[in-house]
C-alpha cells in the first residue's frame, strides 16, 4: 500500500514536470526524460565521483554526530547535576541555525574535507542529542530498577537499558536530520572544494549554464537525502522490530 | 534470612520519613505477606531489602549481608508490579536477562539456560519465547517476570503487588503458583499486596505498615495461609474484620 502511493506519488511529480516542462519551453527547465538520462550517463562519470564523494561527507557525518550526541545524551538524561549544568548551553545553541557557525569552523579546521564533515555534524549533534537525552531521562524508573536488582552494573545498564531504550530516537533524530544534513552538504560544498555534489550542481554545472547536468545533480542530492531516510528508516525496522508489532 | 536493625528511611523533600527506627525479622524459608494502605511504604521496604535504596540509617541485612552489597547478587529476586520486562526484548531475553548479568562460565551459563527452558515450560510460556512483552497479557507477563527471577534460585523472593493489575480468575492462579513454588523451593519470601484476601492466602506471617512514619512491626501470625476465604470465615470470623478496619484506619477513614 505504502509502495504503491509512493509509485504515485513519484508519478504525479514527474507528469507535473514534463507540464511545466512542455509549457515553459525554456532551457533552465529541461523535462525529466533529458534530465534522467544525463543522471544515468553522469552516474557512470563525473556525477558519479561527486555523488560519492557527498555520500562520503554525509556518513562521516553522521558517525561524528553519533560519537558525539550518543553518550553526551545518556549522560545528561542520567545525571541530574550534568543536565542542570548543560541545558542552558543546549537550550541557546539548538535553535541558531548551525550554518552561521561556517566561518569560525572554517577559520579553526580549514577548507578541507573536516571543515564540512563537522560543520553537518554540527547540525546532527543537537537533534539527536535532545531525543537520546529525553528518551534515557523518561525511562520508567520502575525498568531500572528490576534490572539493578538482577545485579546490573553501571555499564550492563548502558548496554542493556539505556542504550536499546534511546535506540529508537536516535533513528527518529536522524530521520528528521537527514534533510536537513544534506542540505548544509549542499551549502559546504558550494565552495573551497572541486568534490561534491555542491560543487557539481552550483559551481559546475551552474556556472557553465549546463541545465541538463545541474538538474541530474539535483536528482542525485535528492535521491542522496531519501536515501539516507530510506536508511535509518530500514535500520528501525531491522534493529526495533517491537516498534511494529501488529 | 532478613533483619532491618533500627531501619530510618524518608525520601527527599518529605517532611514524614517512611520509617523511623523501625526493626523486622524474617526467618530462613518463611512466607510473609506485607499489608498496608497505599503510601503506607510496603514498596519501599522491599526497594530496602533488594538493596535499590539506602537507609538514612540503622541496617537492612539479608542472609547476614548488607542489602545491596555485591555479595547478595542473584541472592535476591524481585518482581514487580509492572514486571520490569524489557519492552525491546523477546520473552527469552528478558527471561534470562539475569543469567547474562552475572557473568557466568559457559558451563554454568548453559545449565543456567537449560534451567530456564525448565521454567518456561512449567511456567506455560514455552511457545512464547520469541514473543516480545507488547504481545502477552498481564499473566503471561508476570510469569516471565517470575521465570527471570527464580532460574537465578534467589534465596530471598521479593513480589511487589505483581498480581493487582490481574483479574480475578487469573490473579488466583498466579497466588496459587506462587505458594506452590514456594513450598516447593522453601526459599524465603515476601509478598507486598494492598488486597486482604491475597495477603492472607499467602503469607504465614503478615506484616502490617501504616501511614509513615512506620516505628514498629505489627505481626499477624496466619495458620491458615493456603486456605481459602470460606475457612477463614468459618474459623477467624474476626481476622478479615479487624484487617479491613485496619486498612481503613491507615487511610485515614
Amino acid at each position: 500500500m505504502k509502495g504503491r502511493r509512493t509509485v504515485l506519488g513519484v508519478a504525479i511529480l514527474l507528469a507535473l514536470w514534463a507540464l511545466a516542462a512542455a509549457a515553459l519551453r525554456m532551457p533552465a527547465l529541461p523535462g525529466p526524460l533529458p534530465v534522467t538520462y544525463e543522471f544515468l550517463r553522469g552516474l557512470l562519470g563525473p556525477l558519479g565521483r561527486h555523488l560519492l564523494a557527498s555520500a562520503a561527507r554525509v556518513f562521516a557525518s553522521i558517525v561524528l554526530a553519533g560519537l558525539v550526541a550518543i553518550p553526551a545524551g545518556l549522560l545528561l538524561g542520567q545525571s541530574r547535576f550534568a543536565d542542570r549544568l548543560f541545558s542552558p548551553l543546549i537550550y541557546l545553541l539548538h535553535p541558531i541555525p548551525k550554518v552561521v557557525f561556517l566561518p569560525i569552523v572554517l577559520v579553526l579546521l580549514g577548507v578541507g574535507d573536516l571543515a564540512k564533515i563537522v560543520l553537518i555534524a554540527l547540525v546532527l549533534v543537537f537533534q539527536i542529542l535532545v531525543v537520546v537525552r529525553d528518551a534515557a531521562a523518561n525511562l520508567p524508573k520502575a525498568l531500572v530498577d528490576s534490572v539493578r536488582s538482577l545485579g546490573a552494573s553501571h555499564v550492563a545498564l548502558l548496554r542493556f537499558v539505556y542504550l536499546p531504550a534511546c535506540l529508537p530516537s536516535v533513528l527518529t533524530g536522524l530521520k528528521l536530520g537527514a534533510s536537513t544534513a544534506v542540505a548544509v552538504l549542499f551549502f559546504a560544498e558550494s565552495f573551497a572544494t572541486r568534490a561534491g555534489l555542491g560543487y557539481y550542481i552550483f559551481v559546475d554545472s551552474w556556472g557553465r549554464l549546463a541545465y541538463t547536468e545541474m538538474y541530474a545533480g539535483v536528482l542525485a542530492m535528492s535521491l542522496l537525502g531519501l536515501l539516507l531516510y530510506s536508511l535509518f528508516e530500514w535500520l528501525e525496522r531491522r534493529l526495533c522490530p517491537y516498534l511494529y508489532l501488529h | 534470612m532478613i533483619e532491618l536493625r533500627s531501619l530510618s528511611f524518608g525520601y527527599p523533600g518529605q517532611s514524614v520519613p517512611v520509617f523511623e527506627g523501625f526493626s523486622w525479622v524474617v526467618e530462613p524459608g518463611e512466607c510473609w505477606a506485607v499489608l498496608g494502605p497505599s503510601g503506607s511504604g510496603k514498596t519501599t521496604l522491599l526497594y530496602l531489602v533488594a538493596g535499590l535504596r539506602r537507609p538514612s540509617s540503622g541496617k537492612v541485612l539479608v542472609c547476614g549481608e548488607e542489602a545491596g552489597s555485591s555479595a547478595l547478587r542473584g541472592k535476591v529476586g524481585l518482581v514487580l508490579q509492572d514486571c520490569g520486562l524489557l519492552p525491546w526484548a523477546t520473552v527469552r531475553d528478558n527471561a534470562r536477562l539475569g543469567l547474562r548479568l552475572r557473568r557466568l562460565p559457559s558451563v554454568q551459563r548453559e545449565a543456567g539456560y537449560a534451567r530456564l527452558d525448565a521454567w518456561l515450560r512449567r511456567l506455560g510460556l514455552e511457545g512464547l519465547q520469541g514473543k516480545y512483552p507488547a504481545q502477552l497479557s498481564g499473566g503471561e507477563k508476570q510469569r516471565v517476570a517470575l521465570a527471570r527471577a527464580l532460574v537465578l534460585e534467589p534465596q530471598v523472593l521479593l513480589l511487589d503487588e505483581p498480581f493487582s493489575a490481574l483479574d480475578v480468575p487469573m490473579r488466583e492462579e498466579l497466588q496459587r503458583l506462587v505458594r506452590g513454588l514456594w513450598q516447593e523451593m522453601g526459599n524465603t519470601l515476601v509478598f507486598v499486596t494492598h488486597n486482604i484476601e491475597e495477603a492472607l492466602f499467602i503469607g504465614q506471617k503478615v506484616l502490617l505498615l501504616r501511614r509513615p512514619p512506620n516505628r514498629s512491626a505489627h505481626v499477624i501470625e496466619n495458620p491458615l495461609a493456603g486456605a481459602s476465604s470460606q475457612q477463614w470465615g468459618m474459623r477467624e470470623p474476626g481476622l478479615m474484620q479487624e484487617l479491613r478496619s485496619f486498612l481503613a484506619e491507615g487511610r485515614g477513614l
